[in-house]
């Protein structure tokens, strides 16, 4: 009976090991694992989630890129055969680079690390793995790109509208509630956590008001619009104020 | 046990709780701060013959001097609603008005006022009131309502039911006659308080807004007096050998710091308003002059050319010690504090130009507020939302005004002669 236990929990050591042994020898070599390992998925759900990451100038840029490799908002049937060669994505080569500052590197690094001891089984089940991340990772890339696109988009219209009273100050912060339908226009606005200040309040509901729709919105798969933007919460919370 | 399934019971709940929430959270840090778009309609007059003034236009002026607001022209109202029956918000929404004043005015004496406030975007009434006066000062009923209007929708109070004091002086003949005069915040209604053939020198205000004090030279040589507004009484505070100058009220009103060079040259004292007695503050050979207190009384700000150029120092009350507060830049005088303690406006200059600036006394970031040159005397809104000052237009002294964020400017009607040394009121009936 001990035995049986001894000798997983060994290899789970060893492999954990690896791991740490993995992530703090290959430091340096991060960002050219980063590209080759498109660990895609877990950088645009970084991204997605924390959205004061990006600012609303540089976001703009991937826009621009990403249609190129791929026009088309639901690849899910090609993808599978593009996925023999998984290594070339341009894609994905890319998108590492704009998002570099999110650090989902220790996620990366630990698949490729413990190759080397595995058997042949576990390879190919890896291997299999890779796969499915792979093509999952295409398709969420291309939707989660978008979708960063049209939060920065959303974010930048906001800021536009916003125009803070004097007593707004630094640190501030006020949470709304938005309902949208797919025209992208505002059915509603709640606030779920509120500053302490009316007028501060006010102006952030009113941004939003002012705002009215994001028609652009249109243009996003109904499955994303609905999994992202049907609901969302802006948060207000000023940072450039002289005080 | 039972505590344990409650436990549970929550944990499990917020748990489902953070799951739900796993919505898209998007971060708005920065904003445009465009001033905001309000429609001011002429206000009902109920009363018989001509109405006593155009309230609404003196709260649309109010309102757009203070830059937070953009007044909708009159010409592009699509009605013109006085009671809230008449109010459809689409009209409103239709020419970008963010919010809606009507008001109805009635009675002769007192004049009555009353209003009322909607947000077009969110179709509520966010605000009801109403203020009244006397007929002659039908003027400050209309800054009151402005100033109702400003608090609710800034989150600050308002300061246009407030009071300027000021000095021109005429040039004509050389010799020029210098008169102290009271007006209204917008410059509206002046009263020549006094008029002197000899200098008259920085006016200013007790902190309940019902004295003033200032230098005089009718005796022959500067003396601080204090005068009560409502009676006119007189009172000579100081007449010693040299300078008396730059008097200023401590925030309890007991006191007042004022510069005397009796002991041979100027120097910061204090005077205890009650007892008379003088306390000296500063002994140094340099010209210390223009004291101002901090809003909680615990120190004077003062300027001193201690270090060679004029620079402002902080006298502590309490320990007797002296720092200097100000560093950018080789001429800094004459400062004057917010309410909050947290801004001193003062003279700066640049390039040889002098212009009004503000130090957050937290950062000490300097931030310079004008662009007209001689710029001098800055007297900061009690809501510390602008700084009034006196500068040069034409070869003429003028007064202007500039938001404490640079935004907005203005500047106060021309009267005859030269304006000179604005002093803010207080809040007024506070």
């Amino acid at each position: 009976m001990p035995r049986i236990i001894v000798r997983p929990a060994l290899a789970t050591l060893l492999i954990h090991g690896l791991l740490l042994l993995s992530l703090t020898l290959n430091w340096g070599v991060q960002d050219r694992e980063v590209v080759k390992a498109k660990p895609a998925p877990t950088v645009i759900n970084a991204r997605l989630v924390d959205a004061s990451e990006f600012k609303p100038k540089p976001k703009p840029k991937p826009v621009t890129k990403k249609p190129q490799p791929k026009p088309t908002p639901k690849p899910v049937v090609k993808k599978p055969v593009e996925t023999t060669k998984p290594k070339p994505k341009p894609a994905v080569v890319k998108k590492p680079k704009v998002a570099a500052k999110p650090k989902p590197v220790p996620m990366a690094v630990p698949k490729p690390q413990p190759a080397p001891r595995i058997t042949r089984e576990e390879l190919a089940r890896i291997a299999r793995e890779e796969l499915a991340a792979t093509a999952a990772a295409e398709q969420a890339s291309a939707t989660g790109e978008m979708s960063a696109t049209f939060v920065a988009l959303i974010q930048q219209t906001v800021i536009n509208y916003w125009s803070r009273p004097p007593s707004a100050r630094n640190g501030m912060e006020a949470e709304l509630a938005i309902q949208l339908i797919p025209t992208g226009e505002v059915v509603s606005v709640t606030i779920v956590r509120s500053s302490g200040n009316s007028a501060f309040d006010r102006s952030a509901v009113n941004a939003v008001e002012k705002a009215g729709a994001f028609p652009e919105l249109q243009t996003l798969p109904s499955a994303e619009f609905e999994r992202t933007f049907r609901r969302f919460r802006l948060l207000f919370k000023p940072e450039d104020l002289r005080y | 046990m039972k505590r344990l399934h409650i436990f549970l019971f929550t944990v499990a709940l917020s748990l489902m709780a953070t799951t739900v929430r796993a919505e898209l959270t998007i971060e708005i840090t920065q904003g445009s701060d465009d001033p905001a778009s309000i429609a001011v309609v002429p206000f009902a007059w109920q009363g018989s013959g001509a109405p006593p003034a155009d309230v609404a236009e003196i709260v649309d002026g109010d309102l757009a001097r203070s830059g937070q607001f953009a007044p909708v022209a009159r010409v592009d109202m699509l009605g013109r609603p006085t009671a809230e029956a008449d109010v459809f918000y689409r009209d409103w929404r239709a020419i970008n008005a963010e919010y809606l004043l009507i008001g109805r005015v009635s009675g002769v004496n007192p004049v009555r006022v009353d209003y009322e406030l909607y947000d077009v975007l969110r179709q509520t009434r966010i605000l009801t009131g109403n203020q009244s006066g006397p007929a002659s000062e039908v003027r400050m009923v209309a800054h009151r309502v402005a100033d109702a209007v400003y608090e609710k929708l800034t989150g600050v109070p308002g300061a246009f039911a407030t009071k300027l004091l000021y000095i021109t002086v005429d040039r004509k003949d050389g010799g020029g006659l210098s008169r102290l005069t009271l007006s209204d915040s917008d410059g509206a209604s002046p009263v020549v308080l006094l008029k002197s053939g000899e200098p008259l020198l920085t006016p200013t205000w007790s902190p309940d807004a019902r004295h003033i004090a200032y230098v005089s030279s009718e005796s022959g040589r500067p003396a601080i007096y204090r005068q009560e507004l409502a009676t006119g009484k007189r009172q000579q505070l100081t007449n010693f050998k040299g300078l008396n100058s730059s008097p200023a009220w401590s925030p309890d009103g007991r006191s007042m710091a004022m510069v005397l060079s009796k002991g041979g040259n100027p120097d910061i004292y204090v005077m205890d308003l009650a007892s008379g007695q003088l306390k000296q503050l500063t002994r140094h050979y340099a010209i210390d002059t223009e004291p101002t207190w901090m809003p909680d009384g615990n120190a004077i700000l003062f300027t001193s050319d201690r270090g060679g150029k004029p620079q402002i120092y902080r006298y502590d009350l309490r320990s007797g010690a002296t720092d200097r507060v100000t560093f950018e830049g080789s001429y800094n005088a004459r400062p004057r504090i917010s309410q909050d303690g947290r801004s001193m406006v003062m003279v700066h200059r640049q390039e040889g130009r002098f212009h009004i600036a503000l130090q957050d006394l937290v950062t000490n970031r300097v931030q310079i507020l004008t662009q007209t040159d001689l710029d001098e005397s800055p007297s900061i809104a009690p809501n510390g939302s602008m700084v009034l000052y006196a500068t040069k237009q034409a070869g003429r002294g003028i007064l202007a005004a500039v938001a404490v964020d640079g935004a907005a400017k203005f500047s106060l009607p021309a009267r005859q002669g030269d304006v000179r040394e604005p002093a803010w009121s207080p809040y007024l009936n506070r």
